[in-house]
């Protein structure tokens, strides 16, 4: 039957019998085996005593066949042995005819009297081949085995089995030395078998009598092929003569046991048989009497066992009906009880079972109650939640909406806020202007001023005559002077036009080509005024011949920006300082600006945000923190470039500008 | 559980019969064994049975035992056919016989219809060579024999031969008739066939006579042992000098137990070297002796050979080969004298030799 598999997953369907089988097998079993057991014991011990006794029996007739045939050869060899003196003393005739009456009494077939030399001298034979006597007459038979053997002992000799001269038949001879002859005689072939016949009319089992060649002398009961082959080969080793030998024989391809018994006088073997094993016939019925029993058993049991098994299952009926009922849900009934302590047992178990079950059933009704409330309960609950959570949302989005407004109110303060420093840097350009006209202005009419003053004086000292030398001072003060006028209002011009082209740039966004270089120079120009009142130098590095195509009002705000941030913030309170400007081009048509400082660098803390809106590190000291900023965007919306900081506390700031050639194209801008 | 209640019956059972070893192979052997021709139907089951123990001593044909079945045809055709039935009914895997050609004739059909392989182990007679049937035949035919017959003895001188021949076995000795005669007539001789019927109480010293007035230089007896032994003595009591010769048919043991003096000096046919120092032929003699207590003549050789050239085959043999095949295949086989083979109609071919009688014993001459 197949198992299951233990990790759960079953391979074969597990083979079912019914309990009514079960017990019938079990019961077949047992009584078949019981009964097996006591039969291979009655068996053991009947069969070996059966069969020993047969032996017995057997070695007794092998035994008493062996004499009887002693006893009957003997009396043919006296009977030949009375003949024994006739050829001496007997005319030749009266030898033939006491051959011929001795032939008659029977036994033999033949009788022949052989001279010294082996020569047959007489013969007697049957009636029927009485013309065989004549060849027979005269014959050498001085080779014949009987008469070497004969001559050799001396005495009286039976043969084996061997070829008649008569009629070449297969016979036994004996051989009776008569004085100067010997005599022979063959036995009639019938005799043997006739004289085993007698003997062993109640054997009905094969019987056999061999010489010592093995060759068959006679036999009963045998097979045609047992009664004509050889048994010299059976028989080897056989000695038999005290008591006999048991041997297994095969006879008609059955096993036999057999008794061989051996004639000393003749030595041949005298085998009396009985078949070996379960063909013996008192072993087959102790077998089939002790197998008649097993039968019965088997088929007593196979009648009580159902009716058993009935009574047992009628038991176990009523226990799965009431555990199908419980199977089925119903809890309520007892558990009938039977006669069998085991199904009792387990009848009162399953009640138990049953109880249990029922207070089971009613905790999970309770249990599913006070479940149900708390379901109820959170239901409730989140009900509550979701209608605050919709609150929430709404006045989120109501904070939010605020946000979004502050936010670009924001956005507009900041727009504004630029604008604001751009009109204050405006401001504060004109003021530089302004600063920057007065000088010159001042210079030339203080120049003219004397000029005047000059002039009035001479044409005052025309009236009293004017000498030469006068003249010719007067002259060279009037050219000194109005060179510096002149020289003073063309640098007013320049500077007027400068910063009109700086407005001009700044506030209208034009585009235009211009030279870098010359940007330059123009904002350092209009930033002259405060970098005057500072100790510091600027440096100029710009390579001459860098032209753009761009804004250049942010480029010129970019750098005014850099400018004052690196003079407010990286070299406030230093008394010595540098801010370098440099330029070169760059692949991909651009060119890098830079603006350095060795100042005071950005701190930490505002280098990361330094380009974001109101960050600065002046706040509420005039700060708006709003200049790195207009500067990033002027870098990056206006003139399409990036711009990147390094910087360090103590080392100072650097401004790196990369810029496009030619800037991309704008909206026109307010 | 069931399983095991039924092997322990099946155990118990068992105990009891006693386990049966495997079936035996059976092999049949037909030859007369009673009346006249006992001589050569004993020799030619002996023969068979040195060969059976041998091959059973060496653990038989495919683990099975090998067991001869003894059938007597008496030289009798009634009981030749019952013995052939009895013998397929118990299905033997072959016949090793017959020894004498006349049953041969009557055995040979029933075996051809069977499906049985016949090998004769001393049918010599010209009419069952050359033909692809049951039969198979270990040594050559009468023609060989004959034909060697007749230079011999033309060689010593003979040119006139009276040749007795039994009636009673026509199927051989017609053959050897025929072929003698043929053989010597083109060696310039002359032969004069007698015919004789064997019997027990035949008048032998006739046939003799007759024989005589023939004048001839030789006496050829082409008869049994027995009838060869006594007629040998009817000649020597009417002509001590006449030169006296027989067929192999004659050339057993029985010849000279039964001839004595009168067979001395008569030359003999054989197809074996009774002589041979052969070692394996020596052990297979001194066992023959040792069971037999007599002398192995040619028919017991020849049916030595014969079995074991069965039982080679039966062992040798592959698929479903039958035996026939397998004998004409499987060879060559193993004799007592040497290896032979059969050729394709199951002939066989030996070389025929003279032998005589020298003081009770068979001796070679040639």
């Amino acid at each position: 039957m197949a198992e299951s598999g233990a990790s759960g997953t079953s391979t074969a369907p597990v083979r079912e019998w019914s309990l009514r089988s079960t017990l019938v097998a079990l019961l077949l079993l047992a009584s078949t085996l019981v009964f097996g057991i006591i039969a291979s014991s009655v068996l053991l011990y009947r069969v070996p005593l059966v069969v020993a006794e047969d032996r017995e029996q057997l070695l007794a007739d092998a035994d008493g066949l062996a004499r009887y045939f002693e006893q009957l050869l003997g009396a043919l060899e006296t009977r030949l042995g009375a003949l024994r003196s006739l050829p001496d003393r007997s005319l030749p005739e009266a030898v033939a005819d006491a051959l011929v009456d001795a032939l008659a009494e029977g036994g033999f077939q033949a009788i022949y009297l052989l001279d010294r030399d082996g020569q047959v001298v007489e013969a007697a034979v049957p009636e029927l081949l009485a013309g065989a006597a004549a060849n027979l007459r005269g014959a050498d038979l001085s080779r014949n085995p009987l008469v070497t053997e004969a001559r050799r002992l001396g005495r009286r000799t039976w043969s084996d089995r061997y070829l008649s001269p008569l009629n070449g038949g297969g016979t036994v001879g004996v051989a009776v030395p008569a004085g100067q002859y010997l005599l022979i005689a063959e036995l009639a072939p019938d005799f043997a078998r006739e004289a085993i016949t007698r003997l062993t009319a109640r054997i009905a089992f094969p019987v056999l009598v061999v010489d010592r060649a093995g060759e068959p002398v006679g036999g009963r009961n045998l097979g045609a092929s047992d009664l004509l082959r050889n048994w010299g080969a059976d028989f080897a080793g056989v000695v038999g003569i005290e008591g006999g030998e048991l041997r297994e024989l095969r006879f008609d391809e059955r096993l036999h046991d057999a008794a061989i018994a051996r004639s000393g006088r003749l030595g041949w073997l005298f085998v009396v048989t009985r078949p070996a094993g379960f063909d013996n016939p008192r072993v087959r019925i102790a077998v089939l009497i002790v197998g008649a029993g097993m039968l019965a058993a088997i088929i007593l049991s196979l009648v009580f066992a159902p009716l058993w098994a009935r009574r047992l299952s009628a038991s176990l009926q009523a226990l799965t009906a009431r555990t199908r009922a419980m199977a089925a849900g119903d809890y309520s009934a007892s558990v009938p009880r039977g006669r069998i302590v085991e199904f009792n047992q387990l009848a009162a178990d399953m009640e138990k079972m049953a109880r249990a079950v029922r207070q089971r059933q009613a905790e999970l009704e309770r249990s599913e109650q006070r479940l149900r409330r708390s379901l109820q309960r959170v239901r409730e609950l989140n009900i509550d939640l979701e209608s605050r959570v919709e609150r929430r949302t709404a006045a989120l989005e109501l904070a939010n909406q605020e946000l979004s407004q502050a936010l670009s109110t924001l956005q507009v303060a900041q727009t504004e806020l630029a604008r604001t420093e751009t009109l204050a840097a405006l401001g504060n350009l004109v003021g530089g202007v302004a600063h920057e006209l007065n000088t010159p202005i001042g210079n030339a009419v203080m120049a003219a001023s004397t000029l005047n003053d000059e002039v009035v004086e001479f044409a005052r000292t025309l009236g009293e005559g004017v000498r030469r030398s006068r003249l010719e001072a007067f002259a060279a003060r009037v050219e000194q002077g109005t060179a510096i006028a002149l020289r003073n209002l063309q640098r007013a011009s320049e500077l007027i036009s400068s910063f009109k082209q700086v407005a001009v740039d700044q506030t209208s966004m034009q585009r235009r080509s211009f030279d870098l270089g010359e940007l330059v120079d123009e904002i350092l120009l209009t930033l002259q005024p405060m970098l005057r009142r500072t100790p510091f130098k600027v440096e100029r590095d710009i390579p001459g011949d860098i032209t753009l195509d761009s804004y250049p009002g942010s480029l010129g705000q970019i750098l005014t920006n850099l400018l004052g941030n690196a003079i407010v913030h990286g070299l406030e309170g230093r008394d010595s300082g540098t801010v370098r400007i440099a330029a070169r081009a760059v692949e991909g048509g651009r060119i890098e600006l830079q603006v350095a400082d060795d100042g005071a660098g950005i701190a930490p803390d505002l280098y990361d945000r330094i380009f974001e809106p109101f960050v600065t590190s002046k706040a509420g000291r005039g700060g708006t923190g709003l200049g790195l900023h207009i500067v990033w965007n002027a870098v990056t919306a206006v003139l399409g470039g990036t711009i990147a900081v390094d910087s360090e506390p103590g080392r100072g700031t650097s401004f790196r500008i990369l810029l496009p050639r030619v800037a991309p194209q704008q909206e026109a801008a307010g | 559980m069931l399983r095991a209640a039924t092997v322990a019956l099946l155990l118990t059972t068992l105990m009891l019969g006693g386990c049966g070893e495997r079936e035996p192979l059976h092999i049949g052997f037909l030859g007369g064994l009673s009346g006249r021709g006992a001589d050569l139907g004993e020799a030619g089951r002996n023969g068979a049975q040195m060969a059976i123990d041998e091959v059973n001593r060496g653990g038989g044909i495919g683990g099975r035992q090998v067991e001869l079945v003894v059938r007597d045809d008496g030289h009798n055709g009634a009981q030749t056919i019952a013995a052939v039935n009895e013998l397929v009914a118990a299905r033997v895997a072959a016949i090793i016989g017959p020894m004498t050609s006349a049953m041969a004739e009557v055995a040979l059909p029933l075996a051809n219809n069977a499906g049985l392989p016949l090998v004769s182990p001393t049918v010599t007679a010209r009419k069952f060579f050359g033909v692809d049937d049951q039969l198979f035949l270990v040594m050559s035919s009468t023609r060989e024999e004959a034909a060697l017959s007749a230079q011999f003895h033309h060689g010593r001188g003979a040119r006139r031969v009276a040749l007795a021949y039994d009636a009673r076995n026509l199927a051989y000795t017609e053959s050897w008739l025929a072929e003698f005669s043929r053989s010597f007539q083109e060696f310039g001789g002359e032969v004069v066939g007698i015919a004789f019927e064997s019997a027990p109480d035949a008048d032998l010293g006739r046939v003799a006579e007759k024989a005589l007035a023939v004048r001839a230089d030789l006496v050829m007896l082409i008869a049994s042992a027995a009838d060869a032994a006594r007629l040998a003595q009817k000649f020597r009591e009417r002509d001590p000098k006449i030169p006296l010769a027989a067929s192999q048919w004659a050339t057993t043991q029985r010849l000279i137990e039964l001839g004595g003096s009168a067979v001395e000096g008569m030359f003999l046919h054989n197809y074996f070297d009774g002589q041979s120092r052969e070692p394996a032929f020596l052990r297979l003699r001194a066992a023959y002796v040792d069971r037999f207590r007599r002398e192995p003549d040619f028919a017991a050789i020849a049916s030595y050979d014969a079995t074991r050239a069965v039982l080679d085959a039966l062992t040798r043999r592959e698929g479903g080969e039958t035996l026939h095949d397998a004998l004409l295949k499987r060879g060559p086989f193993a004799g007592a004298e040497g290896n032979f083979s059969f050729n394709g109609n199951g002939d066989s071919s030996r070389v025929p030799r003279i032998t005589t009688v020298r003081d009770g014993q068979f001796a070679s001459v040639m």
